[in-house]
């Protein structure tokens, strides 16, 4: 078997075991960033000889009995993440840093054993939700060349789903770790709002900004987790209760449907209704255009011109915004947030479960305004809640294009959203 | 909420501190219009009295 296919788990036993170096691991990985990597982009830069030094080191501490969970797995940090001595572009045209230490969650991950490889693609300061990057290329879909990746944690995600990296470190405002994860087939965690520190991390709206992992499997996510959280992701056996967010699967493909229903049925899930989602996006755009605005406003002045269209817009728009436009869109999402846990105690919920795009991976050449609405229409009203969302595959199509599902939970149960998704998956 | 005018929109950019040339104009009225049609449904609400949102410490 090629080393580069395994899952975090069995590559780490494989280590462990003695019957697998890291060496060979990233060699494997590194084969196969050769072969793909001019095609799909999903790195922007890959660091050879810092990935082989780490390896090498990897390989020692392993012999002598090292028990690190993620050591010499390969992970591929998504271009808005500080890695020391590599710079961070965040996948624009003007804008470059020189990180002298790593973001807090990098370390993290280092410290637990991790081989950094690169830097991966993402769209232009990760604003954006497909993928596209018109200044070092489209990270393109493992499954069809021709479709978007999604984004912005497009790289991560592509290099997870092709082998080019076992584990993918990525970031979510709206939807950027879940609508790769779920257009590239993989497994993704958007944490709760402020439980992985986000310094080190290129700011686009940090009401909404989280860090956090990408992998193949649900199992693989959790040991990622524990590493970035720092507490035990074992998750939680037993089954609770599960609402059905149907407003947000209305209009789903009948793939999307499909997949949803199956875990649905899996989670004996009921339907439930959180009114105030319904504005969601006059809530999430208000803020977070005003939010990117005044991270911005220091480089716009430097370089607007620098910047593809629709984010120059999206930037200009921003600061056309008054306070107190952006202040009753956060008094709005505060009736949100407690109305999202009103229901979840008065109902005994665990987790809320909807699609997480309502389509698969839409092709490269068509509109990009006419594709997003099917990107963000299940994600972004879960990015109000500040707890966490997992995504996860539910199915694929007639041509084998992944569909996937979200389960959101309260402000720190992480661990039970991956608990329940593992049964859901032992249950399949 | 109606698109404003080109004279309206190249005001307002004006007022942001944003150049905005011809072929920008179009495009950028629309923006307004959503937003403002954003604004206007969150002046629906009722929020008298709820503090704004912040992150937990």
């Amino acid at each position: 078997l090629d080393p580069a296919a395994l899952t975090v788990v069995d590559a780490r036993a494989a280590i462990g075991a003695g019957s697998l170096s890291p060496v060979e691991l990233l060699d494997a990985v590194l084969d196969r960033i050769r072969a793909r990597n001019d095609e799909l982009r999903a790195y922007l830069l890959v660091d050879d000889e810092g990935a082989r030094l780490a390896a090498r080191e990897a390989e020692g501490a392993a012999r002598e009995g090292d028990r690190r969970p993620l050591l010499g797995i390969p992970v591929c940090v998504k271009d808005v993440i500080d890695v020391a001595g590599l710079p961070t572009t965040a996948g624009a045209a003007g804008w470059r840093r020189e990180p002298p230490s790593d973001a807090t969650a990098v370390a993290r991950l280092r410290a637990d054993g991790a081989v950094i490889v690169g830097k991966g693609n993402t769209n232009e300061f990760a604003y954006g939700i497909d993928g596209r990057n018109p200044h070092w290329g489209d990270a393109r879909n493992p499954f069809d060349g021709e479709r978007i990746s999604g984004g912005s944690s497009a790289g991560p995600a592509v290099a997870v789903a092709t082998g080019m990296a076992l584990a993918g470190l990525g970031t979510d405002t709206t939807g950027s770790l879940r609508v790769p994860a779920a257009l590239c087939g993989v497994v993704g965690l958007r944490p709760t709002h402020g439980a992985v520190p986000t310094d080190g991390v290129v700011p686009l709206a940090w009401s909404y900004d989280v860090v956090g992992p990408l992998a193949r499997t649900v199992e693989d996510v959790a040991l990622l987790w524990a590493v970035l959280a720092g507490e035990d992701a074992a998750g939680d056996a037993r089954l609770p209760r599960t609402g059905l967010l149907t407003a947000l699967a209305e209009g789903s493909e009948p793939a999307v449907a499909a997949g949803t229903r199956t875990f649905a049925e899996a989670l004996d899930a009921e339907p439930v209704e959180l009114p105030m989602l319904g504005h969601a996006e006059a809530i999430h755009t208000t803020v977070q255009m005003s939010e990117a605005s005044a991270v911005h406003a220091g480089w716009f002045a430097q370089q607007r011109d620098r910047y593809s269209p629709p984010v120059r817009e999206r930037l200009e728009l921003g600061r056309t915004l008054p306070a107190i436009d952006y202040l009753r869109a956060q008094q709005a999402r505060r009736v949100l947030v407690d109305e999202f846990a009103a229901l979840m105690e008065d109902e005994g919920l665990a987790a809320l479960l909807a699609p997480t795009t309502l389509a698969v991976a839409p092709r490269r050449d068509g509109d990009q305004a006419a594709q997003r609405p099917a990107l963000l229409h299940a994600v972004l009203p879960l990015s109000q809640t500040a707890g966490p969302v997992l995504a996860v595959p539910s199915g694929v199509d007639d041509e084998g294009l992944p569909v996937g599902v979200q389960l959101a939970g309260r402000p720190g149960d992480e661990a039970a959203l991956l608990g329940l998704a593992a049964g859901v998956g032992r249950s399949r | 909420v109606p698109e404003p005018s080109p004279d309206e929109a190249r005001a307002l950019a004006a007022a942001a501190g944003i150049p905005m040339p011809e072929e920008r104009v179009a495009s950028f009225a629309r923006g307004l219009a959503r937003v403002r049609g954003f604004a206007a449904e969150l002046r629906s609400l009722d929020l008298d009295d709820v503090p704004p949102w912040t992150p937990p410490r």
